[in-house]
């Protein structure tokens, strides 16, 4: 709908081109995060669609209330819909408290814009030093894996042998491990280009040893670049278990939200 | 960037702030930066600044707040932290709490749970 001023109105009715509108009657579809500042909502006196187009105008640079699309699915008659949409007793903005709206209205967007987060099921790279190591976490690893997330392990201290797996009361953690006869940064890129797709976020210890080095430096150039690293210091390892109840969104907004 | 403070209220019970501290030294911190800021009433005892002036913290800063006018409880609770932006958390504890060893695991995970 187009408002030229307050007592006159023009409706724009949908065609094969976008147009822009001083607000929008319903259908029509809002993204999520234009209603999550919750601390504006309250002070705005949102009662109509025309107030709910001006307040979305002034938090945009073009300073526009909404985009009219799609004309498959314009209403028969213009004036038809719009009236009934300025009906007070119909379609409008609620009154009720901001806290009962459904939560998700109201959530943070995701802090990425990458397609992976929205997967509920992410690849993790676990990168240890030693199976103490993998032990100790053994209890979130294993609480990922029953969250459905894909773990693929480096245990690059240990040396190449038959038995490459620990077993604990919850579940089997398969690990790969090095050869002594190669170096660091292949070590790191062999693991890292032989995993079943990029990660979303790999684990490791706060070491400064060239192993990790590699890694972060390795990482950066390839397609796990957009992964998101944790590093861990090695004696909070077995205080971890409740890691492996985080969902794939925590995980990747860990490192964002608690490193200075 | 979001972070979380740890803010002490404190005043004259030097032995509760001990062990106030030595909890919050021996919880663990799964590698993440926590600035820690402690907060005197005018009538801090001696032993109380001293432990002011002795703390050490690995985790982050510290900053000593030490009213040199008297507030009162509200007061020092009111001042005792400010939000700088939607994305500032704070953790205010009276000095004769102790924490948890897992309280910090408990406050990230319920910050990226609900936040």
């Amino acid at each position: 709908m187009s408002e030229s001023d307050a007592h006159n109105e023009t409706c724009l009715t949908p065609l094969a081109s976008h147009r822009p509108a001083d607000f929008l009657v319903p259908p029509f579809v809002l993204p999520g995060f234009t209603l999550s500042d919750v601390y504006a909502l309250p002070d705005l006196n949102l009662d109509s669609w025309s107030a709910l187009g001006r307040w979305v105008s002034e938090e945009r640079p073009d300073m526009i209330g909404g985009v009219v699309i799609n004309r498959d699915l314009a209403a028969d008659g213009c004036f038809e819909s719009y009236l009934e949409a300025q009906d007070s007793n119909r379609q409008r903005l609620s009154t009720r408290p901001i806290d009962h709206y459904h939560p998700r209205i109201f959530g943070p967007e995701p802090l990425s814009s990458i397609a992976s987060n929205n997967k509920s099921h992410g690849h993790f790279g676990v990168f240890f030093p030693s199976r103490d190591d993998l032990a100790a976490f053994s209890q979130a690893a294993c609480g990922l894996i029953a969250g459905g997330h894909h773990l693929d392990i480096l245990l690059y201290s240990e040396a190449d042998h038959d038995q490459a797996f620990i077993s604990t009361d919850t579940c089997t953690l398969h690990y790969h491990s090095t050869s002594s006869a190669t170096t660091a940064v292949l070590i790191v890129s062999s693991w890292l280009s032989q995993s079943s797709g990029p990660f979303d976020v790999i684990i490791s210890l706060i070491a400064e040893d060239l192993f990790t080095a590699s890694l972060i430096l390795t990482a950066q150039d390839s397609e796990h670049a957009s992964c998101t690293m944790v590093r861990l210091p090695r004696e909070d390892l077995i205080y971890s278990d409740w890691m492996g109840a985080l969902s794939l969104m925590e995980w990747k907004s860990m490192l964002s939200l608690f490193r200075l | 960037m979001p972070s979380v403070q740890i803010s002490i209220i404190t005043n004259n019970r030097p032995h509760s702030l001990l062990r106030l501290l030595h909890s919050l030294k021996n919880a663990r911190y799964f590698g993440d930066t926590l600035n820690l800021r402690l907060n005197m009433e005018d009538t801090a005892d001696f032993i109380t600044r001293q432990l002011a002036a002795d703390l050490q913290w690995e985790h982050g800063t510290v900053f000593v707040h030490h009213r040199i006018a008297h507030g009162g409880l509200l007061t020092a609770v009111v001042e005792s932290w400010y939000p700088r932006s939607n994305d500032s958390y704070g953790l205010l504890l009276e000095d004769d709490v102790e924490v948890s060893p897992l309280f910090y695991a408990w406050l990230k995970l319920a910050l990226l749970r609900y936040r």
